[in-house]
């Protein structure tokens, strides 16, 4: 095959697999990356991801096998990248009034070190369409064709790529809370002992409360995992803003399940007190991979959550 | 504050006005005050202090807490 069809072949690749990741390079109410350095950073990496993409079919057709061989490598990178987001969120994480999490951060990492594949996939495959095109036809057709399949790659992988929210598996309303003594409940599940009663007053007056209801067993197993209402108690904090500073432990926000039901009663004291946005913030948290449980697709599983002596909703405690 | 606290939870300070309560080995610097108000002052000011929570027993103690 001539250099030029090689060379027009790399080129579409490149530019179309950098071009992907620089799309999926977007800052969201979690400002990460949200400075020049984040940008460059992750830009390069994706414009490595698209040229090794670009590069593998022509090399192969060449009979250049190590070519895969650049492949493993550049996998080994992109894991490299998921370790140093994650090192690098765990220690940012630590000067949060309200964290992350763990679980949050794992899922922050791996969707960076995925788009790097996306790039890479994009590339791969907007190459391979313009060289084997570019035997047939006109570089000048191939080309496009070539570039509208790597747009079509991008879009089914980066629709693939995208999460769940919180809000799709269970029900999110406003929850009434009130003292019994120090102690403060939200809708009878028990959150903490506030003992001055300075803070109660406030809490009574700034505090917002939420209830998060499982629409089904799987639901209910992945609310219950304490990195996903990490989650939510940091995007409600993070949206909405939070009545506290340093060593104001008793303001900080929470999420504690109600045994009885498997709900998530969670309590925030926000800077903006809204509920309507307190709500929408809750649903639109994504439902971390890490934390996603699906007991049913067991047999124990499908037999345990078949059992009908279960508590309703709304049941009384014993 | 992470909803997943370690497992070392320490009691810092258990601020009381009932001389009764100053035991000899407590194990935590119990601090007698002389008024409620008093007693929620220094509770607040400890808390602030230590980056820690303020939690009311049932027999009315303050108790100064890392949780």
């Amino acid at each position: 095959m001539p250099l030029s069809e090689y060379l027009a072949a790399v080129t579409a690749g490149l530019a179309v697999g950098t071009v992907a990741r620089a799309a999926l390079l977007r800052s969201d109410y979690r400002q990460y990356p949200a400075y020049p350095h984040g940008y460059v950073n992750h830009l390069t990496m994706g414009l490595i991801a698209a040229a090794l993409g670009a590069v593998s079919v022509p090399a192969l057709l060449e009979k250049q096998y190590t070519a895969v061989t650049f492949l493993a490598l550049a996998a080994q990178s992109f894991r490299q990248v998921r370790k140093e987001e994650r090192d690098s969120l765990v220690d940012l994480d630590t000067e949060e009034l309200v964290p992350r999490g763990g679980t949050y951060i794992d899922g922050i990492s791996k969707v960076f070190e995925a788009r790097n594949y996306l790039a890479m996939l994009t590339a791969l495959v907007c190459s391979a369409t313009v060289t084997v095109l570019g035997r047939r036809l006109d570089l000048a057709l191939a080309v496009p064709m070539g570039v509208l399949a790597g747009i079509g790659a991008a879009v089914l992988l980066s629709r693939a790529m995208v999460g769940r929210k919180v809000g799709d598996v269970c029900r999110v309303r406003p929850a009434e809370f009130h003292f019994l003594g120090p102690s403060l409940y939200v809708e009878g599940a028990y959150m903490m002992n506030v003992g001055l009663p300075a803070s109660r007053d406030l809490i009574l007056k700034q505090g917002l409360a939420a209830a998060l209801e499982p629409n089904d067993p799987a639901a209910r197993a992945t609310l219950a995992n304490v990195g996903q209402r990490q989650a939510l108690v940091h995007d409600a904090a993070a949206i909405l803003g939070i009545y506290m500073d340093i060593g104001e432990m008793e303001f900080t926000p929470l999420a504690r399940l109600d045994h009885a039901t498997g709900a998530v009663m969670l309590f925030i004291l926000p800077q903006e007190r809204d509920m309507d946005a307190l709500l929408q913030a809750l649903r639109n948290t994504p439902l971390l991979e890490s934390a996603w449980r699906e007991p049913r697709a067991t047999r124990a599983g499908r037999m345990a959550y078949r059992r009908p002596e279960r508590p309703e909703k709304g049941a009384p405690k014993p | 504050m992470s909803m997943n606290p370690p497992l070392e939870r320490r009691i810092l300070a258990i601020v009381t006005e009932d001389p009764a309560l100053a035991q000899p080995g407590a194990g935590a610097p119990l601090i007698l005050v002389a008024s409620q108000q008093e007693k929620e002052m220094t509770a607040t000011l400890l808390s602030r202090a230590l980056q820690a929570a303020v939690l009311e027993l049932a027999n009315g103690c303050l108790v100064v807490a890392h949780v």
